[in-house]
């Protein structure tokens, strides 16, 4: 198998690989930082490598294995962090001049986990500006999409997914305030999941917006964000909106059939070509729900009210608690800031009131979302309303109205992927977005992996 | 005056509640930032056209799972 073929190998069969002492860890290192050295230049995924350090840690697993001490589906395999993620001893910036000589002292709960299962981490992955800015960033290039270098990979996890498209790890971890695991997911074709709020740790990770801010896997199959979950997933009693609720097995949910599971699709709201979603987009979407039809699933038309209005809610929410977090940075260094700067400012606009009304409205949302997850099983809809946008600089102000399909699920905490379903004429990738009821990401991924294994989206990768 | 029949703030309130916080904004800058006005003003409107009685807080009777 050629070094290339080996970067792009799911987790799973890598790690059978690694288990069986068929494949050293070291090579598995060695061949993804040969690609990122060749290609990374035009992709520009990495913002802080660390090499040295992962020929290390993949050398110690080598030996621990080597020794019989095979410690799981993660032992050897690399992967990457958004660089919001502590890394202790590693640089962690938030892909901003306001911290680009942050250096933690402890891990954050996700690269304790992910290394205590023995990962092999390459390093830390671009992003928009602290989770919530567009292009530029005050700190380091934004990336590229490996399927078309003039677009925009997604974001805010936007390292993460060009990573993942690109084949420079086999898995990432990403944050998701308004949509960044799945926006990332959609562009780059990519699975992007954000779980239930409360199921995996936030501890070290920068904040965005305390009451949305989740915490998540990047893959490039289902299996192999299932296996990421299982490695992060559980309680932490060092963040407080972390939920005791116990972890299923979710690898062994997945080889479950989705026969007899009811899908709802909202069609009044997030298939509306007349309200800006893109025909393609919508089209791929619609081919999927066949698909999921033919794999014993059935399909039911549901609404969602007060949907449309998710994204003010979610804006107001979100700008009041991250202009919370940086007032004191803004007052004081404002200059260190991107264009990012200005979504800050947005947190100053709103008063206690209108705090206070967004979180009214995000209880009636999720009651209406709960009364449909009643009546089915999961909700599918388009990830995004359109495909990857250009790159180059955005607005300030990123897209403040229009459709919005991420934001709801922010708003009620339930767990939602995004999976590959199709290209666009032009050859850009599309998501399915599957959300489910909280703490249900054992059905979210079931379905997820039922759809790809039944499709060949998410074996196909871009030809850099 | 109610919640729903509350005036929506002008482009004078929005500048004054960035300097009540302690934001000193260049003239470009603020110049930007005014171009977002509308925007804020009109998602507000949205919410405030929703009549929502009862309590709320950002975890407990938000996600009640998480507050156990």
């Amino acid at each position: 198998m050629s070094a290339d073929a080996l970067c792009y190998l799911a987790i799973s069969e890598a790690a059978e690989l690694v288990r069986e002492k068929k494949l050293s860890p070291v090579e598995l290192a060695q061949a993804h930082i040969d690609r990122i050295d060749r290609l990374d230049p035009q992709v520009k995924a990495y913002v802080t490598r660390t090499d040295e350090d992962a020929l290390a840690s993949a050398k110690a697993a080598e030996a621990e294995i080597s020794a019989g001490r095979y410690r799981g589906p993660l032992h050897g395999i690399p992967v990457s962090f958004k660089d919001l993620y502590d890394t202790a001893g590693t640089r962690t910036t938030g892909q901003s001049r306001v911290f680009a000589n942050r250096i933690p002292t402890e891990d954050s709960a996700t690269v304790a986990s992910v290394k205590q299962a023995g990962a092999v981490s390459l390093g830390k992955v671009a992003l928009a500006e602290f989770g919530l800015g567009g292009s530029p960033t005050s700190l380091f290039e934004t990336p590229n999409n490996p399927w078309n270098l003039d677009y925009s990979p997604g974001g805010s996890s936007s390292g993460s997914g060009a990573a993942l498209a690109a084949g420079f790890c086999m898995g990432s971890f990403g944050t998701d305030t308004g949509g960044s695991l799945r926006n990332p997911g959609h562009c780059s074709g990519i699975v992007g999941l954000k779980p239930t709020l409360g199921r995996v740790s936030r501890f070290g990770v920068i904040p965005c917006s305390w009451s949305l801010d989740t915490v998540g896997p990047m893959a490039r199959t289902v299996g192999d964000v299932a296996l990421l979950l299982q490695t992060v997933a559980g309680h932490d009693p060092r963040d407080p909106t972390s939920a005791s609720r116990p972890v299923p097995d979710y690898p062994a949910e997945l080889g479950k059939s989705i026969q007899g599971l009811k899908v709802g699709v909202p069609r009044d709201y997030f298939f509306r070509t007349d309200l800006g979603a893109d025909g393609e987009v919508v089209q791929c979407a619609e081919q999927a729900l066949t698909v999921l039809q033919e794999l014993g699933a059935s399909v039911e038309e549901v609404s969602i009210p007060s949907v449309a209005d998710a994204r003010s809610a979610q804006m107001v929410i979100m700008h009041a608690e991250a202009f919370a977090y940086h007032r004191q940075f803004l007052r004081d260094r404002s200059g260190d800031y991107g264009p990012v700067r200005f979504r800050f400012w947005l947190g100053a606009l709103y008063t206690a009131e209108d705090y206070l009304q967004a979180n009214l409205f995000r209880r009636q949302l999720i009651r209406e979302v709960d009364a449909v997850l009643e009546r089915v099983d999961l909700i599918v809809t388009p990830t995004m309303p359109r495909p990857a946008p250009k790159g180059g600089d955005s607005s300030p102000f990123g897209t403040l109205t229009g459709l919005n399909f991420l934001a709801p699920f922010n708003l009620t905490g339930s767990p939602a992927v995004s999976v590959p379903c199709g290209f666009t004429s032009s050859g850009l990738p599309v998501g399915l977005q599957i959300a489910g009821p909280r703490f249900d990401e054992a059905t979210v991924l079931r379905a997820a992996n039922a759809y790809a294994q039944a499709t060949p989206w998410s074996q196909m990768h871009p030809d850099l | 005056m109610t919640a729903f029949q509350r005036r929506t703030p002008d482009e004078e309130d929005l500048k004054g509640m960035l300097t009540r916080a302690g934001m000193v904004l260049s003239q470009e800058d603020l110049a930007i930032m005014a171009t977002a006005f509308p925007a804020v003003q009109a998602q507000l409107e949205r919410l405030y056209s929703y009549e929502l009685d009862g309590e709320s807080y950002p975890f407990r009777n938000v996600f009640p799972e998480t507050s156990e």
